[in-house]
């Protein structure tokens, strides 16, 4: 048994106009128009309205909308671009510098030869120059760490040399002076040892505040390049945004005049 | 051979440009015509399929297949349009800037087709575009998705994001509004009476 429709069921009304109702329904609704003058005059006029709005075309238009994927082009080139590798060899730059900081690095290259020396194989300062200048240094392999042992070693060897020279100018001179003498006890050696510590000590504590220096020096010029770019670039779209939003207000200017125009005719 | 929406969807998904080039050709006058009827102005209309595509494309790859590509694109359009008019009713008119010679400047635009070659043209249309302006923005589009682009309630009740009962009120009261006007334009002579 069928449910009878009611004049103010609107919703089974539009189902039935629009074709989306059940058997049931159709036929209860078929029932009642022939039975109520007023409903079948609604129906009649909304079908109306749909044949004039069957009539409403939108104008044509030039359509034909596509995806173009661009090739893949090339950013644009800033002014200036740290390149991919320039962190890493930053970074391999500050850590061969510390390096050599640290171990007082010294490179010569004469008589055809190079010649890596560690700042511990330098003559100590205390001794004479004319010393050292005739008995240069033995040229040592670059080491990160150097033990006691091998600075007692080293300095050692600095002295049976210069213990050797001073004997062979004292022999040649007719003076009776005697030169300074590093014979002694071990606490002399001990002294002696301590006082080139102390020097290796102070300068590398120097070069660490020269670094430090210069590393701050460097994260402040970029820092301020940096900053310099970015203000230059908001300029920059300051600009385009600005010139945009002017065209499209004239643009849109001439739009409703035109149309308030066309109206008024 | 022609292809479902469902694999062009799914070659565009895997990059396939031209693919959803095809489901542009095939969408982009539907979405026209309701972009078109739904605010009324055939330029504005135009910018709203192209950023529809334009947004469907950036997303296509998030596009679970949960919904039909149509419905899918129809949403995207129906916001757009609704973000439109709501920018169009707090945008006023703007007056023309001062300097300008509009005169000369609309010549320099080209021709462009009035009002009036337009009625001559349209006249029932613009009766009914006249009419579907008094509709509010739910009624007019839930009608512009009944009789123009064939849905179902229920596909318009998803659309829209109300209930189905919500779809067929709004469409009663919508044609109900149309047929006032329409009646009043003088529409309608076979003698039907308001209720």
């Amino acid at each position: 048994m069928t449910t009878p429709f009611r004049c103010d069921d609107k919703a089974l009304l539009v189902s039935y106009l629009y074709g989306e109702v059940s058997d049931a329904d159709r036929a209860a609704v078929d029932a009642h128009l022939t039975t109520c003058a007023a409903c079948a005059d609604e129906l009649a006029s909304l079908g109306e309205v749909r044949a004039d709005l069957s009539r409403w075309e939108p104008p044509a238009a030039d359509l034909g909308f596509q995806i173009v994927q661009a090739p893949p082009r090339p950013a644009a080139r800033a002014w200036w671009r740290p390149p991919v590798w320039a962190p890493m060899a930053l970074a391999a730059g500050l850590l061969l510098a510390v390096g050599a900081a640290l171990a007082n690095v010294e490179v010569q290259a004469a008589n055809g030869g190079l010649t890596i020396r560690a700042g511990w194989s330098h003559p100590p300062l205390s001794a004479p120059a004319s010393v050292a200048e005739q008995a240069p240094a033995q040229a040592l392999p670059v080491k990160t760490g150097i033990t006691d042992a091998d600075m007692q070693k080293a300095m050692a060897a600095l002295e049976t040399r210069l213990r050797s020279e001073m004997a062979t100018t004292a022999q040649r001179s007719a003076s009776a002076a005697v030169p300074v003498s590093f014979q002694g006890s071990s606490v002399d050696r001990g002294e002696l040892l301590q006082q080139v510590r102390n020097l290796v000590d102070e300068s590398e504590r120097r070069q660490q505040r020269e670094l430090a220096l210069r590393l701050a020096q460097v994260v402040q010029d970029f820092d301020n390049q940096r900053r310099t770019d970015l203000v230059k670039i908001e300029q920059n779209f300051g600009q385009i945004e600005s010139l945009t939003t002017q065209e499209a207000a004239h643009q849109r200017a001439i739009t409703n005049y035109l149309v308030r125009a066309s109206q008024r005719q | 051979m022609t292809r479902t929406d469902e694999e062009l969807v799914a070659r565009s998904i895997d990059g396939d440009v031209d693919s959803f080039n095809q489901l542009v050709l095939r969408w982009e006058r539907p979405i026209y015509a309701l972009a078109y009827r739904v605010i009324g102005r055939e330029e504005e209309a135009r910018d709203v399929v192209q950023e529809t595509f334009l947004r469907a494309f950036r997303g296509i790859k998030n596009f679970r297949g949960q919904a039909k590509f149509s419905s899918w694109v129809y949403r995207i359009a129906l916001n757009l349009c609704r973000d439109w008019i709501r920018r169009e009713r707090r945008a006023p008119i703007q007056a023309a800037p001062e300097g300008v010679d509009l005169v000369e400047l609309a010549a320099e635009q080209g021709p462009v087709e009035s009002i009036e070659t337009l009625v001559a043209r349209h006249d029932l249309s613009k009766i009914v575009a006249q009419a579907m302006a008094l509709l509010p923005d739910e009624q007019r589009t839930a009608i512009i998705l009944k009789e123009y682009h064939g849905m179902t309630f229920q596909e318009i009740a998803d659309l829209q994001g109300c209930p189905l009962s919500t779809v067929k009120t709004r469409l009663y009261q919508g044609l109900t509004v149309l047929r006032r006007h329409l009646q009043a334009q003088g529409r309608f002579d076979s003698g039907s009476t308001l209720p």
